[in-house]
């Protein structure tokens, strides 16, 4: 398939995946959006939520729309790291008794790690290797991960008592952190209507596994004028309040930035973005659109933010009308 | 990149219009400001059609900046970029970037459908979305520079009142120039062809000369040195008449009568004429032309009497040029009236003060001139506070031409100083003082522009001075005398 081709095979299949997408979920448009970026840019999201907002299903449905195997992790505070990645059984064959792994819930295309905070750090570093390297070591052997990989965190912002925040480091990993609303009426009308009235979703296959690698290809070739590059650039530097330039707000309210993953993850998201809008190439509205999702969980809020009640929003939002133009 | 750049150039045409536009405002904004540092120059120094000016300066920066700004070279980055601007997302700028990369595979054909996108948009593009952006600081601050050059007309300055009296002087001299014009004309048809271009280089030189003339005096020199010119022509003239009409009278055997009119005796001409032979004198007529042929004529027809002869050998002295020596008195005098306004006794106005007392010997012209003035009148060798000379009979006054009366080195100074000269005829040295005057060194000052002042400095003088009323009786007598005859 040729360029042409693949670009316009591209949208159709963008288009056809959130159709279907459409048919079980309702309204959480934003937070569809950003996670069909993320599947095709490659990289995990971290979907904050209260409970109850269809963050289960949203995966169950992306799975079933991409064909991709889906496993779901309910972390609490006494799971093992072997619990996620597997671990060696002992077996009685026939030649005698011998150790077999037993592949754990990671072994999936599409993985959902529930309340990911719930769980200790052992096992949250288990699961880091597994989304940063798409493979599992147990035992002294790696196992590779299937392709396309993608985990899709969840955390609860209520009920923080005994649970162990995700560390920097986890959370530089997560492609996006998307916040998931509470559906509007309308929605819940809607949302009752299809879960526990007479109508039923029937969302269906759109792409498969190959088909997403194809996009995710297709999708790192768009071209970005250096103008609109920098301008992520900048912004990405703009949130280091230890930078000679930074700006006032960067070094009232922030503790620290982000870190170039972040810039790599707001360029290859604004990619996808492009084509999915029908251009063949990267434009500041795109840079505009996915780099909140990108820096709200790679910036720390200082002292001053908490006491004087600045929310990273408006943080975020001051940011990139400056720096993304 | 063909493409690309076609598809660029409506918007690069629109650009170089904005530029156009806003070349303009910046020029408006530089005029405005130009016309104003004119405007207020011209309060202090004279400049005529300083409105005229003001405008050219103003229309000037705005096509010189307007030109200037649309002549830049519009470059592809810019225009692309004015391109996105309007909706295109970035497709030119990113077309633009990958148009001189040579990129291969994949990247190249995405780069070409991306190229071809980005023409198709531009082709699409409504170029009035582009606007122009007014720097309305600059229009702003060039509508308020007007406004101000608008108040300059509220608050007129020495500059402009000069400006208006070199006009007035102007229109004056080219209604008087068009008499003078008419009255050369007159003398013309009795001159010959190389008196006629004498003549008329004379008054084109007076033309100039009165264009060139920033006030009276200027003007008054000019016609001055004209009527100088013309003086020395008309004599030259009369001179050479009476010299061809005496060959002919000689070549008849006439010689006394030649000799009475080269000498210019009236009686001995008409001695000479009662005992001459009529006929010689007609035969002597015969072969001159002009005036030399007029006065041949009128001594031929006899029975003048001696006044009728002596006056016409006047006639011949002064007949060539008579018109337009007449033109330039008149124009003399319409100027001269309007340089010294003033009647004597008059205290206000700005000029030298010639000592306490009367002019004494050589000091009416502030010490430094070439003239001379009531000399040998018995007046008082010293111009301090001590009186003139006292007696109980007027002394008589002779009246002089002044062709300096102000010390060139005062000009236009303020100081007043005192100084001394010394008697060219070597008495006494006189003290005089010397106040604030136009000095001039570069010719002479017409006696009709300083005598208004010189009367008006004496008479003040004389007040001031311990004078009997006799004597200040004779002081006023004789300067009425002198402003009446100008």
């Amino acid at each position: 398939m040729n360029t042409n081709e693949s670009i316009t095979a591209f949208a159709e299949r963008y288009e056809k995946i959130r159709r279907e997408i459409a048919k079980e979920m309702i309204g959480q448009e934003d937070v569809v959006e950003h996670l069909l970026l993320a599947v095709i840019a490659g990289g995990n999201v971290l979907l904050e939520g209260v409970p109850g907002l269809g963050k289960t299903h949203l995966v169950r449905v992306l799975s079933k729309v991409l064909d991709l195997p889906f496993s779901r992790i309910q972390f609490t505070p006494d799971l093992m790291p072997a619990d996620i990645t597997g671990t060696n059984i002992l077996v009685r064959t026939e030649e005698g008794n011998a150790f077999r792994f037993q592949a754990g819930p990671l072994f999936s295309s599409l993985v959902l790690a529930d309340e990911i905070n719930r769980a200790t750090p052992k096992t949250q570093a288990a699961l880091l290797e597994a989304m940063q390297e798409h493979s599992v070591t147990v035992a002294g052997e790696t196992m590779k991960l299937p392709e396309p990989y993608f985990v899709l965190a969840t955390q609860n912002p209520v009920e923080q008592e005994g649970t162990y925040p995700l560390p920097e480091a986890q959370l530089d990993r997560f492609l996006f952190k998307v916040l998931v609303p509470f559906p509007t009426l309308g929605e819940l009308g809607d949302i009752m209507n299809l879960t526990i009235g007479q109508r039923t979703g029937d969302a269906r296959k759109a792409a498969d596994a190959g088909e997403l690698m194809e996009m995710r290809e297709t999708a790192k070739q768009v071209p970005i004028a250096s103008s609109v590059q920098e301008s992520a650039l900048k912004l990405v530097l703009a949130t280091h309040p230890d930078q000679a330039d930074a700006p006032e707000t960067t070094r009232k309210y922030l503790r620290f930035g982000a870190s170039p993953r972040a810039a790599q993850a707001i360029l290859s998201t604004a990619r996808v973005r492009a084509l999915e809008q029908g251009r063949y190439n990267v434009a500041y509205e795109d840079i505009r659109y996915v780099a909140p999702a990108c820096l709200r969980h790679r910036l720390a809020l200082n002292f001053a933010a908490v006491t004087e009640g600045k929310a990273m929003e408006e943080i975020l939002r001051e940011l990139v009308d400056t720096y993304v133009k | 990149m063909k493409e690309l750049l076609r598809a660029l150039r409506p918007v690069k045409k629109r650009i170089r219009r904005n530029r156009l536009l806003q070349g303009a405002a910046a020029g408006f904004a530089a005029g405005s400001f130009a016309a104003l540092a004119l405007l207020a120059a011209a309060r202090f120094v004279p400049l005529e059609g300083k409105w005229l000016w003001a405008g050219a300066a103003l229309a000037a920066c705005v096509l010189l900046f307007a030109a200037g700004n649309a002549v830049r070279p519009v470059p592809a980055q810019e225009a692309a970029q004015a391109a996105d601007a309007c909706g295109l997302q970035e497709r030119a700028v990113t077309a633009l970037e990958l148009a001189q990369l040579s990129l291969q595979g994949p990247a190249g054909e995405l780069a070409k459908v991306q190229r071809q996108d980005a023409c198709e948009h531009l082709r699409l593009l409504d170029i009035k979305a582009i606007r122009t952006q007014f720097p309305k600081r600059m229009l702003v601050s060039g509508c308020a520079a007007l406004i101000l050059c608008a108040g300059t007309m509220l608050l007129p300055g020495d500059g402009d009142r000069i400006a208006a009296e070199r006009q007035a002087l102007r229109e004056k001299v080219a209604a008087l120039s068009g008499q003078m014009d008419k009255a050369a004309g007159e003398d013309e048809e009795r001159l010959g062809e190389k008196d006629k271009a004498e003549l008329r280089k004379i008054t084109e030189e007076l033309k100039r000369d009165l264009d060139r003339s920033k006030d009276e005096a200027d003007a008054l020199v000019a016609l001055d040195r004209a009527e100088k010119r013309m003086e020395q022509m008309r004599r030259k003239t009369a001179g050479e008449t009476a010299d061809q009409l005496a060959d002919a009278l000689r070549d008849a055997g006439l010689d006394r009568m030649a000799e009475a009119l080269q000498s210019g005796d009236g009686a001995a001409l008409q001695e000479a004429l009662e005992s001459a032979d009529a006929s010689a004198l007609t035969k002597a007529a015969e072969g001159l032309s002009g005036e030399a042929a007029d006065l041949a004529r009128t001594l031929a027809n006899g029975d003048l009497t001696a006044a009728e002869l002596q006056a016409a050998l006047e006639a011949m002295q002064g007949s060539g040029l008579q018109a337009s020596q007449q033109a330039l008195e008149a124009m003399k005098a319409a100027l001269g009236m309007a340089g010294s306004q003033l009647k004597p006794g008059d205290q206000a106005g700005e000029g030298g003060t010639i000592g306490g007392a009367s002019a004494g010997k050589n000091g009416a012209g502030g010490g430094a001139g070439k003239g001379s003035t009531n000399e040998d009148q018995g007046a008082s060798a010293s111009a301090s506070s001590e009186g003139p000379v006292k007696g109980s009979e007027a002394p008589e006054y002779r009246e002089g031409k002044y062709e300096t009366i102000y010390d060139p080195e005062k000009a236009e100074t303020l100081s007043r100083d005192v100084m001394t000269e010394q008697n060219r005829q070597g008495q006494d040295s006189v003290q005089i003082e010397a106040g604030p005057g136009r000095g001039r060194t570069d010719g002479d000052v017409p006696f009709g522009q300083v005598v208004g002042e010189y009367a008006r400095t004496e008479t003040r003088a004389a007040e001031q001075a311990s004078l009997t009323r006799e004597q200040k009786e004779w002081v006023d007598e004789y300067f009425r005398k002198l402003t009446d005859e100008e």
